[in-house]
């Protein structure tokens, strides 16, 4: 008859953060361990706390399905001698596999043929299979950090307890040390004593009466209607937070609300920085009011229930209350001190120490927003000018640098600064934006004030950052530099936005050297860097990858181009001429390629030959077909516009000129001039596919 | 169980030391010299490296000099108290044992929030590191709790458990004070009566008046004399003056005389020296024969 799994792994406060994803690993490697050694079973659930990982499975067979095996033995020329009776080959593999000689069979295989043996697997109980599987699984789980307590194994914090049954049965799981039974604990203050649990299916409702809500689900909607409820009773509602909500859940056994207030005159503060003091640290949800405004109160989730409601709110209110005034301590000092001062103090925060302070690199920063406006948006050079110069102010404030949780509301709070100095709200805004994309699902900024002074910021930090030869390898991002690169390639793809970055680089490269900052050796260059943000932004759209290797090798500096040309290839590689011309054009670079150096002219050619030259028809019509699609191909990418699928389209007219002049015409003649003058209409035709893309990447 | 909340910070520190001490653990004073924290202590910092079992308490008054405010900052000081507890091995129980000390200190643990908010510590100077807890009691940071992994650069076998509780912080919480300063010490003492002319007296040192060219001088004399005492085998003498060095060097920061890459360079400076010490420590013991293992020689 199936039972039901319970395995409990008790274990010490786990970070927030590692729970979900552990009970997820927890029930993906029991329903994978149970398919794996044919455990028939019922829904599979995990819970967990955080001092627990669960795992409830309804109705486990008592025993493994039987299964017939077939295993492959010798060749059977070798296992059966000249009289046809069996070798030792045979008679050993029929042993092994627990057979009879003569149960043997044979199996045809593109090898010859072999023995076959069907195996009978004969299904072991539960009981027996059980306590391994379930202690792999356990031993399976990984965290980001672990630790070790006993010398007996490594987890994410210690682990003190194991249940583990079949039924009523113990299951004899052992890990860490701790031999598994049925005892299992409530909640560490209000239920702290052992219990025993009769069976898997008392597990949930055992702990629930011992101040446990073990799924998180369920603890997840009591927190938000405990929430609800609680900021009725001050006439709000929660400032919904999805993140807080997640990572307080998985902070608590049994959650239940507080109610605390604070002094109403702290709700001058700017609303970030109050909502950041309640949130931050203490992990306490900000109310507002029906008309969206900030109530003088909170709710803070307390793990437990029944009295002490009062000494929690004063507690948690003399902590806030301590936060809030530093904060108001900052903000008065900050807004006294003036933003130019916090600039200028910018020249005492290092950047890095190749790279100068802060205060240099924001210099930097509003040449290039000027630089970048100048083609960009002329309108708005003035105004964003004025954002770069401030945008970094808040880092030298009071409020950021106490290195407090404000310290994660730069930007945000540089924005309130020149909002209360009296800065036009484009330059607000900017400040605001300016650190937008975080991520590749963060919104971008929407002012082209916000967008040039970002750009800026980025750019700035990607240049210096090769400048000074960090790192931009490996699986870690130490420096944020690829971050930064993808949010320029988004900015300027998403926005639409015509820059070669490339040139853009160079430039800011020139800035460099003329304050006297040499390049330091790097591994890898920045026009390689570039192209890989690039080809990854290509490969989010979807863009076959060859297609946009093809696409970057010849300009890669313009991405919203490169994406044009590649959306453009993507385009005509389903066209029925397309492989054929890609033969040719392979022909024509590999000759090039093969060419002894110096024979051919660098680069593209200028076509200066005259028609009469050509002693074959099919040069001459080579020579006239390149020419007319070379003019056709400037007349497309020339255009506001660039039509690159008409260009390309035009090139694929040149496959017949191709073909016959391969047909016709023997490149490396014995005659050098005429040989140099073949080649030289080759590196034609090839430098008119180069205008878009690099094919032989294809 | 819980006790009457206590009246006075002596209470607390007096109830602390019965609690561990009925614990089984060794009672002891504070380090003789200036430290950051009690883990600098060599009744932490040696005795939680090797096999040997080790628990004791401690008060240690613990100096932070760039964290002095002259006394104006409710919860700020350059030179506060720790009360230290190390148990090693760490025992099943010992989370269960630290709530059963905040009971003992008068604190009803049903009636708040008690929570153990993730936290991973980490002691450059010391090479050290462990995964552990911020304990919170309604919100309020009040304790550090630390599982052992690393000291002085070596793997630690068996794991401590370093109980770090801020004895100040506790002490307002229940004595519903706010101001450290208005903290009633004794009966008739406050915080303030004892040490609030000190604390004024010690920032102004720490950030005007400390001579740094000085500092720096004995930061290289120290350094030398814990090199040369360490490969002497004197292990005592020579941690003695790394933990000078880590003073001075916490001054120097405080005076705003170290830059961010001399900081790094003599932060590894001093690991170096803590690893020195350690591996000295450990060479010590294992001639010894490890006496406080159980059937061990004890003659330490």
């Amino acid at each position: 008859m199936p039972r039901d799994v319970l395995l409990e792994v008790g274990c010490e406060e786990l970070p927030a953060s590692f729970l979900s994803p552990a009970l997820a690993d927890l029930e993906r490697l029991a329903v994978d361990g149970l398919a794996e050694a044919r455990l028939a079973h019922g829904p599979v659930r995990a819970m967990g706390t955080p001092r627990r990982l669960a795992l409830l499975v309804e109705a486990v067979a008592d025993r493994q399905e039987d299964r017939v095996r077939e295993v492959t033995g010798p060749a059977v020329k070798v296992a059966y001698d000249a009289a046809g009776n069996p070798t030792n080959a045979a008679k050993g593999f029929a042993k092994g596999a627990g057979i009879a000689v003569e149960a043997l069979e044979r199996t045809a295989t593109p090898k010859g043929e072999y023995l076959l043996a069907r195996v009978q697997d004969v299904g072991r109980s539960a009981a027996e299979v059980l306590p391994g599987l379930l202690g792999a699984s356990v031993l399976a789980l990984k965290f980001p950090k672990t630790m070790h307590w006993n010398g007996a194994g490594r987890f994410a914090r210690p682990v003190r307890w194991l249940v583990a049954l079949h039924g009523e049965e113990v299951l004899a799981v052992e890990a860490f040390g701790i031999v598994a039974g049925r005892r299992t604990r409530g909640h560490r203050i209000h239920a702290p004593d052992w219990v025993d649990l009769a069976r898997p299916r008392d597990y949930v409702s055992a702990l629930r009466e011992r101040v446990v809500m073990v799924e998180s689900s369920e603890r997840r909607g009591a927190i938000e209607s405990e929430l609800t409820r609680a900021a009725a009773t001050v006439g709000g509602t929660p400032i919904r937070d999805e993140e807080l909500l997640d990572e307080v859940t998985n902070l608590v056994e049994w959650p239940e609300a507080v109610v605390g207030s604070f002094d109403e005159r702290h709700l001058s503060l700017p609303r970030p920085v109050v909502v950041t003091a309640m949130k931050a640290h203490q992990r306490y949800f900000a109310l507002e009011r029906p008309d969206r405004s900030l109530l003088p109160n909170f709710v803070m989730i307390r793990s437990g229930r029944g009295e002490g409601a009062e000494e929690i709110r004063r507690g948690t209110q003399a902590v806030l209350r301590a936060r809030l005034e530093d904060a108001r301590f900052y903000w008065d000092n900050d807004r006294k001190a003036g933003l130019e001062a916090r600039v200028e103090s910018l020249a005492g925060i290092v950047w890095h120490e190749r790279l100068g302070t802060i205060r240099d690199r924001v210099k930097r920063i509003e040449q290039l927003v000027e630089e970048l406006a100048r083609t960009l948006a002329p309108k708005s050079r003035s105004l964003a000018a004025r954002a770069a110069h401030l945008c970094k102010a808040d880092l030298a404030s009071e409020m950021v640098r106490s290195g407090k949780e404000f310290a994660t509301l730069q930007g945000i709070v540089g924005a309130e600064y020149a909002a209360a100095a009296g800065e036009p709200p484009a330059v607000v805004q900017a400040i605001r934006e300016h650190y937008l994309p975080q991520g590749p699902s963060d919104p971008l900024p929407e002012s082209m004030e916000g967008i040039l002074v970002s750009l800026a910021d980025r750019l700035e930090a990607l240049v210096g950052g090769f400048r000074a030869g960090l790192e931009v390898t490996g699986s870690q991002d130490p420096y944020g530099l690829r971050r930064a690169g993808n949010g320029v390639v988004r900015i300027l793809v998403e926005k639409r936005l015509r820059l070669d970055v490339m040139a853009t680089a160079a430039w800011l490269d020139g800035i460099f050297e003329k304050a006297g900052i040499t390049k330091a050796p790097s591994t890898v260059e920045f026009g390689t860097f570039w192209g890989q943000r690039v080809a990854s932004a290509l490969e989010e759209a979807g863009i076959r990858h060859d297609t946009a290797d093809a696409a970057i090798a010849v300009r890669p500096g313009d991405p919203l181009d490169v994406m044009a040309r590649a959306r453009a290839i993507d385009g005509i590689r389903e066209s029925p001429d397309f492989e054929g011309l890609m033969t040719g054009y392979r022909r024509v670079a590999n000759l090039l390629r093969s060419a002894p150096p110096g024979e051919i002219p660098a680069g593209d050619h200028p076509m200066a030959e005259r028609a009469e030259n050509f002693g074959a028809k099919a040069e001459a019509d080579l020579h006239l077909e390149t020419k007319m699609a070379r003019q056709a191909v400037e007349t497309y990418l020339q255009a506001a516009e660039p039509d690159y699928g008409a260009a390309l389209r035009h090139l694929l007219g040149l496959r017949p000129a191709i073909d016959a002049f391969f047909e016709a015409v023997m490149v490396m003649d014995e005659d050098p001039g005429t040989r140099k003058r073949r080649l030289g209409l080759l590196a034609a035709v090839r430098g008119t596919f180069l205008r878009i893309a690099d094919l032989s990447a294809i | 169980m819980s006790a009457a909340k206590p009246r006075t910070f002596q209470e607390i520190l007096l109830r602390l030391e019965q609690f561990w001490s009925d614990q089984g653990c060794v009672l002891l004073q504070p380090y003789s010299g200036e430290v950051g924290a009690g883990t600098f202590n060599p009744a932490t910092f040696f005795r939680v490296l090797g096999p040997e079992p080790w628990n004791a308490a401690y008060v240690e008054p613990s100096r932070r000099p760039k964290d002095g405010r002259y006394g104006e900052n409710p919860n700020r000081l350059q030179n506060f108290y720790q009360y230290q507890v190390v148990l090693k091995p760490s025992p099943p129980d010992v989370l269960d044992r630290y709530l059963e000390s905040l009971r003992h200190i008068g604190i009803d643990l049903a009636r708040h929030d008690v929570r153990f908010v993730e936290d991973d510590w980490e002691s450059p100077t010391l090479g050290a590191w462990g995964l552990g807890w911020e304990v919170w009691l309604d919100g309020q940071e009040i304790t550090q709790f630390t599982y052992f992994q690393q000291a002085g650069g070596y793997d630690l076998n068996p794991v401590t458990a370093e109980i770090t509780y801020g004895i100040e912080r506790i002490a307002c919480y229940l004595q519903g004070v706010e101001r450290i300063m208005d903290l009633q010490w004794s009966a008739d003492r406050t915080w303030s009566d004892l040490f609030l002319k000190g604390e004024v007296e010690w920032c102004h040192f720490n950030f005007e008046q400390s001579n740094a060219p000085f500092l720096f001088e004995l930061f290289e004399k120290f350094e030398g004399e814990a090199v040369r005492l360490l490969k002497a085998g004197l292990v005592l003498p020579g941690y003695d003056y790394v933990v000078k060095c880590s003073h001075v060097f916490n001054l120097l920061e405080a005076r705003g005389a170290i830059s961010v890459t001399e900081r790094v360079a003599t932060i590894a400076r001093v690991r170096k020296m803590a690893r020195l010490a350690a591996g000295a420590y450990l060479k010590q013991r294992e001639e010894l024969g490890f006496p406080l293992l159980p059937g061990g020689s004890r003659a330490s």
